[in-house]
């Protein structure tokens, strides 16, 4: 009998020992965000030749592992970059419809009151209060389209501001995710598989896709490079920040237009794309509604002489800078004709600015103005649907993806208690073992040789 | 693959499903707190475009209704004048009658020379009536539309038609000159008409009264007929009115139908979404509780 049942009960208890503390380190992050289970990896050590056969020399922990497949990784990546571009998208344009305020604050009710001030005024060219009524309604609605182009505004900066601070959060995760690669590749080669450095590295480029829609790939060594239209980014530990332009365009340090994916695609489309296209829109309608008031008011008269324009604006920014520039009520142009006699009481101009209401006068002829304006509304409601139910579709996906990931990934408490009972059971057959080992040879060393005494 | 469930997805999916079971209730619940169905364009958008179109044609309509009302006072008050005046002029006829046949001598003749004066400045003031300091009878023009200028009677108003928007498509003139009632545009106003009856009782020409019976007869026509023509209008502005009334029931009607909440179904909604929520709640607490670990000693 040799000494060699004690080593092998040694290499046993010390499996067991660093199973339990697995265990344990799995239980403890059961609910840490973007750890993945760790499994300790046994292996039966060399055996030994022995004139009748192999003996075995006990057990060799090969590696401490982490239950990760890189397929689910991608599927999760790709699925979350797409639902958080819509989702990005949705909530500016639905933020812009809050803005418009429609139907009940909004701009339309100011166009009824206008037109109902007109018609009022049609009714009674002399009266006083319905001048100035007509005035004030004017405001009204020059202000109402000045307020939703500034709100469009509003969200246009911070739609910048928002992709600005995006993509310098992206440059920070870069840096961090090459200061990870050289954290991994230091201890993998020191020591083993850095398991949670790798579930760190691993969380930073879910947030990276969800941010930038980035693709990665395994270098040598355990690092890992992550790039974006076949431009690199991150490359060991060497990091390419990016940046953004006053176009909002995103610039590679190489100089190279980059088209981003996630939320960073859905800031730069809200920022070019979507909020722009709204300020057109308003413009469009501020230009209409000037032309068509102004040229049928200088087309009338009032006491003193012609009508002259009733809306004024600056061409460069016609909704933000739409405003009255009739000041005086006695000037507002009720009547077709000029007289002499001057005909107080016809109200036949006024008539037909009120006529406005349904004329066809506005997107080239084509709408009456309050069916241009309902017409920006009601796209832009459409726009807000159909981009919810495409980023609740994309959420679902990405929900899914991430469930079957948190399948292989996630720590399950009740799994883990049955591992700790198997290493404790281990563990106390080892220790057994070992006691009759010792046994064996007390009866060796204490109780040989003693035959008659 | 075994499906293993582990303990993060199982509080994560409930969490998220019960999220998702209260984001329902609350909708539920706003439906009935704010009566709306419709509250932004993307809820439902070809429904907002509906309720949008409905709303300015609402608002078209009431106006309609206010222009139709005005049109209406006008249309009063004119023909309330013109039946005077044909009363008087009916007057004037009948003292012409009695004259022409009167053998009462200057002293009567005298009388009955008063008595037209009086109605002829009765019928001046008539003509140039205003209804909120606007001439009735007058078109556009401030003017008092009836006046002697150097010693000649004079229309000073204009042809202006005061024309009121009963619906889209249709407006109507709510009234007529002094030019055409009181026969100006004919050259043989009233007013001179009175003039030379009062000079013809006077000198008792007798063939001149004949003569006037029949301009007065004229001038009686000119008056009826513009009272025929207010009454055309008037009876098309209480037809526009009942329109205007029964388009803005419908207006209303089909305007809640697409932007209000349907009571009874959002009640019911909301006690299930309620019931949804509750059960999703009593889930998860079931869900968190069993652990191996308890049955471990």
């Amino acid at each position: 009998m040799d000494f060699s049942a004690l080593h092998v009960a040694l290499s046993g208890l010390r499996a067991a020992q660093v199973g339990i503390d697995t265990t344990s380190h799995n239980v403890s992050n059961a609910s840490t965000e973007g750890f993945t289970r760790q499994r300790v990896d046994l292996a039966a050590r060399r055996p030994r030749p022995l004139p009748v056969g192999q003996l075995g020399t006990g057990v060799d922990i090969t590696d401490i592992t982490r239950a990760r497949s890189s397929f689910l990784d991608a599927r999760v990546r790709s699925s979350i970059a797409g639902a958080a571009e819509l989702g990005v998208r949705a909530s500016f344009l639905a933020r812009a419809e809050n803005v418009f305020a429609e139907p009940d604050l909004g701009i339309s009710g100011a166009l009824e009151g206008l037109f109902d001030a007109f018609e009022e005024l049609s009714l009674e060219p002399t009266d006083m209060s319905a001048r100035s009524g007509v005035l004030g309604q004017l405001d009204t609605v020059a202000r109402r389209i000045n307020q939703v182009y500034e709100g469009i505004e509003v969200l246009r900066a911070d739609a910048r501001s928002t992709l600005v601070g995006t993509v310098a959060e992206v440059n920070d995760l870069l840096g961090q995710v090459a200061q990870l690669n050289v954290g991994i590749l230091e201890t993998a080669v020191s020591s083993g598989s850095p398991n949670d450095l790798m579930d760190k590295r691993d969380l930073l480029v879910d947030r990276l896709s969800q941010l930038l829609g980035v693709r990665v790939s395994e270098q040598g060594g355990g690092s890992l490079q992550v790039s974006l239209g076949g431009v690199s980014l991150v490359s060991g530990s060497n990091v390419r920040p990016l940046s953004v332009d006053a176009a909002g365009q995103i610039l590679h340090p190489s100089g190279l237009v980059i088209t981003p994916g996630g939320e960073i695609r859905g800031l730069q489309v809200a920022l070019v794309t979507d909020l722009p296209g709204l300020s057109a829109d308003l413009d469009a309608l501020a230009v209409d509604l000037a032309a068509a008031l102004n040229s049928i008011h200088t087309s009338g008269f009032h006491a003193g002489g012609a009508g002259a324009d009733l809306l004024g604006y600056s061409p460069s920014e016609p909704a933000k800078t739409l405003a009255r520039v009739l000041s005086n009520p006695a000037e507002l142009a009720t009547a077709s004709t000029a007289g002499p006699p001057f005909p107080a009481f016809d109200g036949s101009n006024a008539g037909r600015l009120a006529g406005l209401r349904t004329a066809l006068s506005a997107n080239g002829g084509t709408a009456s103005l309050p069916d241009a304006l309902h017409g920006i509304v009601v796209t832009l409601g459409r726009e807000v649907a159909s981009f919810d139910t495409a980023a609740e579709t994309q959420v679902g996906l990405a929900e899914a993806a991430e469930r079957a990931r948190m399948l292989v990934h996630g720590v399950s408490v009740d799994e883990e208690m049955v591992s700790l009972m198997e290493y404790q059971r281990m563990y106390e057959a080892a220790a057994r073992v070992i006691t009759a080992v010792d046994q064996a040879l007390d009866t060796l060393i204490n109780r040989t040789g003693l035959v008659g005494r | 693959m075994t499906n293993r469930i582990t303990n993060r997805m199982m509080t994560d999916l409930g969490v998220r499903r019960m999220n998702e079971r209260l984001t329902e209730f609350e909708r539920a619940q706003s439906d009935l707190n704010t009566g709306k169905r419709l509250r932004v364009a993307s809820d439902d958008p070809a429904g907002m475009s509906r309720a949008l179109g409905l709303r300015s044609q609402l608002a078209a309509n009431a106006q309609a209704k206010r222009n139709a009302d005005d049109g209406r006072m006008w249309v009063d008050l004119a023909d309330s004048r013109l039946s005077t005046i044909g009363d008087q002029l009916q007057r004037v006829r009948e003292l012409l009658i009695t004259a022409r046949n009167s053998t009462n001598g200057p002293g009567g003749a005298q009388a009955v020379a008063t008595e037209v004066a009086e109605i002829q400045s009765s019928i001046t003031a008539l003509a140039n009536s205003r209804k909120s300091g606007r001439p009735v009878f007058g078109g556009f023009v401030s003017d008092d539309p009836v006046a002697r200028v150097a010693g000649t009677w004079t229309y000073q108003g204009d042809a202006g038609p005061v024309d009121r928007r009963l619906a889209d498509n249709e407006v109507v003139q709510v009234n007529v000159t002094g030019d055409e009632v009181f026969g100006f545009n004919a050259g043989q106003d009233v007013f001179t008409l009175l003039d030379t009856i009062v000079t013809q009782v006077t000198s008792a020409d007798s063939a001149g009264m004949g003569a006037s019976i029949e301009a007065i007869d004229a001038a009686l026509d000119r008056v009826l007929v513009g009272r025929g023509k207010l009454g055309t209008v008037a009876n098309r502005i209480e037809q526009a009115q009942f329109r205007n009334q029964a388009d803005e029931i419908s207006l209303r009607t089909v305007l809640s139908e697409t932007e209000d909440t349907d009571l009874a179904a959002a009640i019911i909604e909301l006690q299930m979404q309620e019931t949804a929520y509750q059960a999703a709640q009593g889930a998860l607490a079931r869900a968190l509780q069993p652990s191996l670990a308890q049955f471990l000693r």
